[in-house]
C-alpha cells in the first residue's frame, strides 16, 4: 500500500516534470546542509478534509531555473527576481492542487491560499532538514526540500 | 477571427505561460490585456472589447468566483466566455461557476493543446 511520503514525492515530482520539464528524485538532507548560501521558501495553506499547508525551500539561484524551464528561456532571460521568486510560488500552487486531492481524495472540495514567500538562513535551512515531514529532493542537480504540516500536528 | 483575449492571475508567470500557450497552440488572437485580480479584469473588460476570459480562481482583492458573480450579475457571461484555469479543486465551487455561465475549466498544470481544445469549445470555432 503507498504511503502518505510515497503520494507526496510521486504527485510532485510529476507535476515538477509536466510544469517545469525538471527532473528529481529524493535525496540525503545532507545535501541541504552542504548547500550554503540564501535560501527561498514558498508557502500555500489549504482547507478541505485535510488543513494544513505546504511549503517549498530552495536555493536562490535555483529560481531564475525553475522560471526560466517553466517559461521555456534561459536562466539568463530571467533577470527580474521577482519574475523567478513568483516561478516558485507556482510551482508550489500547481503542486499543491494536485497532492491535496490525491491524499484526502478526489471527490472532496478544498480550497487553496495565496502562496506566499520568506527568505531562509543556512542555519534556518540546515534546521528545517532534520525536521520530520519533510522530504529532500534532488532536482536537476539543486537540493530542495518541500514540507507537509497538517493542523493539529507540528509537522507530518 | 482574431479575439481580444484577457488573462486574470495575480501569477506573472502563469501569465505568462498562458500567453505562450495561446501562442504554441495557434489561438488567433489580436491583443492580450492582463489583470491580476478580478477587479483589475472588470476594470478592463469595462473600458477595452474583450472576446474571452481566462482567469484563476484564487487571487488576493477579487478572486476569480467573486469576479464571475459580478460578470453574471451585469449580464456580462452571455457575452463573453470564461475560462477557468486553476489548481483549486472541488466539484462544488465547479459546479457554482458552472452555474453561473462560467464556459471551460483547466486544471493546471496544462498543455497548449488543452487550451486549445478548450477555447475553441467555448467560442465553437471549428465546429
Amino acid at each position: 500500500m503507498e504511503t502518505q511520503a510515497n503520494t507526496i514525492e510521486t504527485v510532485f515530482l510529476g507535476v515538477v516534470e509536466k510544469l517545469a520539464f525538471m527532473f528529481g528524485d529524493p535525496c540525503d538532507a545532507n545535501e541541504i546542509r552542504d548547500t550554503p548560501g540564501s535560501w527561498v521558501r514558498a508557502t500555500i495553506e489549504f482547507e478541505g478534509t485535510m488543513t494544513g499547508s505546504f511549503s517549498l525551500t530552495v536555493p536562490e539561484a535555483l529560481c531564475a531555473e525553475i522560471s526560466a524551464n517553466i517559461l521555456g528561456l534561459e536562466p539568463n532571460d530571467i533577470a527580474d527576481s521577482g519574475l523567478a521568486r513568483d516561478s516558485l510560488k507556482e510551482m508550489l500552487n500547481v503542486a499543491c492542487g494536485r497532492v491535496v486531492p490525491a491524499l484526502q481524495g478526489a471527490e472532496h472540495d478544498f480550497d487553496l491560499g495565496v502562496p506566499f514567500l520568506d527568505e531562509l538562513s543556512h542555519a534556518d535551512v540546515k534546521e528545517l532538514s532534520g525536521l520530520e515531514g519533510v522530504t529532500c529532493f534532488d532536482l536537476d542537480g539543486s537540493p530542495i526540500m518541500l514540507g507537509l504540516s497538517l493542523q493539529g500536528d507540528e509537522v507530518c | 477571427m482574431a479575439m481580444n483575449i484577457l488573462l486574470v492571475d495575480d501569477s506573472i508567470t502563469v501569465r505568462a505561460v498562458v500567453k505562450k500557450a495561446l501562442q504554441l497552440a495557434e489561438v488567433p488572437f489580436d491583443r492580450i490585456f492582463q489583470a491580476g485580480n478580478g477587479a483589475e479584469a472588470l476594470e478592463i473588460i469595462g473600458r477595452e472589447h474583450v472576446d474571452l476570459v481566462i482567469s484563476d480562481i484564487v487571487m488576493p482583492e477579487m478572486d476569480g468566483e467573486q469576479m464571475v458573480v459580478q460578470m453574471a450579475e451585469e449580464g456580462l457571461l452571455g457575452k463573453i466566455p470564461v475560462i477557468i484555469v486553476s489548481s483549486a479543486g472541488g466539484g462544488q465551487r465547479l459546479q457554482r461557476l458552472e452555474a453561473l455561465g462560467v464556459s471551460g475549466f483547466i486544471h493546471k498544470p496544462f498543455t497548449p493543446e488543452q487550451i486549445r481544445e478548450t477555447v475553441d469549445q467555448v467560442t465553437k470555432v471549428g465546429t
